[in-house]
């Protein structure tokens, strides 16, 4: 797949202060590539020098080839979509859509149909006229997503476009964007602090910590083989188990909990050398058995200390002897469960990955 | 996010702003040259002319004149800015609690007079206050006095002319700080037992001095360059340093001492501006002592 | 207690003003109140060759160093909002030095370095001096409306391909156009007010409102000045009930 753009071990540094550290990053032509991260973790710097409003300490920008790292933002032709869509308050839904064109001097009968084109793809065009205090958030999102695309940018930037709207709303605008971004094919670059947003939409997620990626992957990737603790942490729920006592033989890889020793299948994931050790577990890959003998290979015993119902699941909380408390999500296809119960545990061989270290929270074996 | 993206538009460098340093640079060298230059050569020249030195502070530390000049300028700003300040206070404190039409009337009266040039508010004065002016010939048509009395050309007209000019300058800066003022506080104080006098004197005065000072300090600055009422209402009479470093520059033509003394008076304002920043805003973004 | 102060206060503010009025009205030829009779002379007056054209000068300088502290106070003030640094800031306390100075500093610098310039009794002289007072204002009026601008609309003008200039005029001076009108306006009443400077810097060619007024007011006070102020009066009430109307139509 062709390189659109390239981030070549950037730095950046306000005084002491490091908001990016050697970061590199390719990004294809034409996938949706969403920055990932906590506040402060870099993010939105990276999209702003992606942008052109940064500068960096060192490294390099690269567009096709090109070294694009001092090229104001006015010439790079990237489309840009801020967190509070920015919309020119004075100017109508038209004319903002039709401001890229004006300012790059094309003449109007080229620039209308261009304008009509894209505002009927975000279905506006019966809004046209309105002034930008005249809509909602959902639709001035759509007007700054127009605006962005209406000069078919090389790139379209979005810094947490939809944080300032109410779920409900989000979820809609996530499928849009999504289906926008088949439909036109231009390359995305998306920030947000939202992991479910990122799970949803993203071709790959690049996980940003402290001004580093802490992993690249597909949605898939990054949820089922974290490559530590923080990543597993940030992306979904998970329940790390302390582990110790690491025996490989071959494609598996036996590892005691407690007294106990479980098998992990775990292909060719690589596997932390020293230290503390712990087992994340998804909650979901959890299941609870009434009887020993439905459990499979791996299993403890436990006791149901809290259940929660959330409608299409509950999700019940076990304490175990020496994995701590788990948490674990049962489906209603199970019967409920209730507090007091004592039940095993089991998760299937293929389940968890390894991960070097114990979470940070000494009391929370889980974290969501 | 707030954090990052302050960090994202401060971060630019020189190469992608230019326009926007050509935007500030060129009425900063327009200041610059036109502006600063004469001013500054001002200060240069009150050490050059007529000779190499400070003799002209000299001269102004020991010459009785010059020393009674600035004695009376110093009087004379002194108790304008107590009157101004006095009757200022007053008239904000009481426009805060006015009902609403009765505040925007005396509001607008206020800004009236304000905006009316300062030539024809001391023309007024004139009119109101000299021999044969408004004042007296109602006085003496009453039956009061017979003969007029002396309102002009004296300390009192000027100070009377100059408390005019200043009060809109306290009145406006008081009402905008005592409007700042939680309006529950004195209440809540009559209601923990407090006397209405008490409660004034412990709540409301102690938090509105920050404006009171800012508003004085203002009016001191104001007062003591003041050239236009003093010169007419003083007729000769009354010399503030305004006047005095006029009368060097055209009549006299006594350069170094009309240099230093405004240089003084330069330096002075400068440090009561510096003072009042800290009480203020002179436009920044709120500093607070 | 503090209201009948209050209104004292405010009395003593406006009523002297007043007098101006009936004052214009007199048939004589020195100050005094027109008693039973009633005459426009001094309203004639104004209209006469003297006073016309010095309202003319008045109007000239006035609007020409309007435009040029607008311009450069506008630039200014964006400069500075988009930038924001060490720098700028020194910058702007240099720009706020003429409001700070007393005025007959100015005079003092200006007849000096005027001459030497060869500027005195010149329009542009007198352009220039009034420029450079009505810069603070402008300044700091538009600097207040650029407070609760976005400054994400800089960047995405920026971000569509927009130079600095375009977004300059298409994006941020329309947003600050109520700044630029209230520091526009500023900039006018100070040059058209403006006496002291005018006073030491001009003599014949230039001769501005204030400075006629002025002398008038030395030798014998001419009720014309009091028709003038009288004109002045109600220009000024006018003006500021339109400012209160337009400030509620904003509003609503």
């Amino acid at each position: 797949m062709k390189d659109a753009l390239s981030f070549e071990a950037v730095t950046k540094k306000y005084g002491a202060f490091t908001a990016l550290n050697n970061v590199s990053l390719d990004i294809h032509a034409g996938e949706f590539m969403t920055l990932l991260g906590p506040s402060g973790s870099g993010k939105t710097t990276m999209l702003m020098t992606i942008g052109g409003f940064v500068e960096p300490t060192a490294g390099h920008v690269t567009l096709d080839g090109q070294k694009i790292t001092h090229l104001p933002p006015e010439n790079r032709n990237f489309g840009l979509v801020f967190q509070g869509y920015a919309l020119f308050p004075h100017l109508t839904v038209w004319e903002n859509v039709f401001y890229p064109l004006r300012v790059r001097g094309m003449p109007k009968a080229e620039a209308e149909p261009k304008v009509r084109d894209v505002l009927e793809l975000i279905q506006l065009s019966h809004l046209a006229e309105r002034f930008p205090k005249q809509l909602s958030g959902g639709q001035q999102q759509r007007v700054a997503l127009a605006r962005a695309l209406v000069f078919s940018p090389e790139l379209l930037l979005l810094d947490e476009p939809l944080s300032a709207l109410d779920r409900a709303l989000r979820k809609d605008l996530q499928r849009e964007l999504k289906d926008l971004h088949e439909r036109v094919g231009t390359t995305f670059i998306y920030v947000t602090h939202d992991q479910e947003e990122a799970l949803s939409m993203s071709d790959r997620i690049a996980i940003l910590r402290d001004g580093q990626i802490e992993q690249l992957g597909t949605p898939s990737q990054l949820y089922e083989k974290p490559a530590s603790i923080f990543v597993a942490n940030f992306l979904g729920k998970s329940n790390f188990v302390p582990v110790h006592d690491l025996d490989v033989q071959g494609a598996d890889v036996r590892y005691t909990v407690g007294q106990d020793q479980f098998r992990l299948s775990r292909g060719d994931a690589p596997l932390p050398q020293t230290g503390e050790l712990s087992l994340a577990l998804r909650p979901e890959r959890l299941t609870l058995y009434r009887n020993r003998e439905d459990a499979p290979e791996n299993y403890l015993a436990g006791k149901v200390v809290k259940v929660t119902y959330f409608g299409q699941l509950y999700e019940a909380i076990v304490s175990t002897q020496s994995a701590g408390d788990l948490l674990v999500t049962v489906d209603l296809a199970h019967s409920e469960p209730r507090i007091g119960d004592r039940v095993w545990v089991g998760w299937a061989i293929d389940s968890g990955v390894i991960l070097a270290g114990r979470p940070v929270d000494a009391d929370d074996a889980y974290a969501g | 996010m707030q954090g990052e993206a302050g960090i994202a538009s401060r971060s630019s460098p020189l190469g992608k702003d230019t326009a926007y340093w050509g935007m500030v640079l060129l009425p900063a060298v327009f200041l610059a040259t036109l502006y600063l230059v004469p001013v500054i050569s001002v200060m240069v020249r009150s050490v050059t002319e007529p000779t190499l030195g400070l003799d002209n502070y000299a001269v102004i530390l020991e010459n009785k004149a010059i020393r009674n000049v600035l004695g009376k300028t110093v009087y004379i700003c002194a108790v304008t800015t107590a009157l101004t300040l006095l009757f200022g206070y007053a008239t904000a404190y009481a426009m805060c609690r006015m009902p609403e039409r009765e505040q925007r009337l005396m509001f607008f009266l206020v800004i009236l007079s304000f905006w009316i040039s300062v030539l024809i508010r001391t023309f007024a004065w004139i009119a109101v206050l000299q021999p044969q002016g408004l004042l007296n010939d109602i006085l003496i048509g009453i039956g009061i006095i017979d003969r007029p009395l002396r309102l002009v050309r004296n300390d009192l007209g000027v100070i009377i002319g100059m408390v005019h000019y200043m009060l809109p300058y306290a009145i406006l800066p008081l009402f905008a700080n005592m409007k700042t003022i939680d309006p529950t506080l004195v209440p809540a104080a009559r209601a923990l037992g407090a006397s209405p006098r008490k409660a004034f004197m412990t709540v409301f005065l102690p938090l509105s001095l920050p404006g009171l000072a800012g508003a004085s300090i203002l009016v001191l600055i104001f007062s003591s360059g003041f050239y236009i009422t003093p010169a007419l209402l003083g007729g000769g009479k009354v010399v503030m340093i305004a006047e005095y470093i006029s009368v060097q520059m055209s009549e006299t033509l006594k350069w170094g001492l009309a240099t230093s003394l405004a240089t003084v008076l330069m330096l002075v304002v400068l440090a009561l501006t510096i003072a009042m920043s800290r009480y203020m805003d002179i436009g920044d973004t709120g500093k607070k002592t | 207690m503090s209201r009948i102060v209050a209104w004292m206060t405010t009395c003593f503010l406006v009523l002297p003003i007043l007098i101006v009025i009936p004052v214009s009205f007199t048939p004589k030829r020195y100050l005094s109140m027109p008693e039973g009779e009633w005459s426009l002379r001094h309203y004639e007056v104004l209209i006469s060759g003297g006073w016309l054209s010095s309202i003319g000068d008045s109007l000239l300088v006035a609007i020409c160093s309007a435009l040029l502290a607008l311009a450069m106070g506008t630039l200014f003030a964006v400069g500075h909002w988009r930038l924001n640094n060490g720098v700028t800031r020194n910058l702007r306390l240099l720009l706020l030095l003429p409001m700070i100075v007393p005025p007959i500093v100015h005079a003092v610098a200006f007849y000096q370095a005027w001459s030497i310039l060869d500027l005195l009794d010149t329009y542009f002289g007198l352009i220039l001096v009034h420029t450079m007072k009505a810069l603070p204002f402008v300044v700091l009026s538009v600097t207040a409306s650029l407070v609760n601008l976005d400054p994400r609309l800089e960047q995405a003008s920026r971000s569509l391909g927009a130079s600095a200039r375009q977004t300059l005029f298409y994006i941020l001076l329309p947003q600050v156009r109520p700044g630029m009108l209230a520091g526009g306006i500023f900039a006018f009443i100070t040059s058209w007010d403006e006496i002291i400077v005018a006073i030491f810097i001009t003599s014949r060619a230039v001769y501005t409102l204030p400075k006629r007024i002025w002398d008038g007011l030395f030798d014998n006070v001419d009720p014309a000045i009091a028709a003038l102020g009288t004109i002045m009066i109600i220009l000024t009430a006018i003006g500021l009930l339109i400012k209160d109307r337009y400030e509620k139509a904003q509003k609503t």
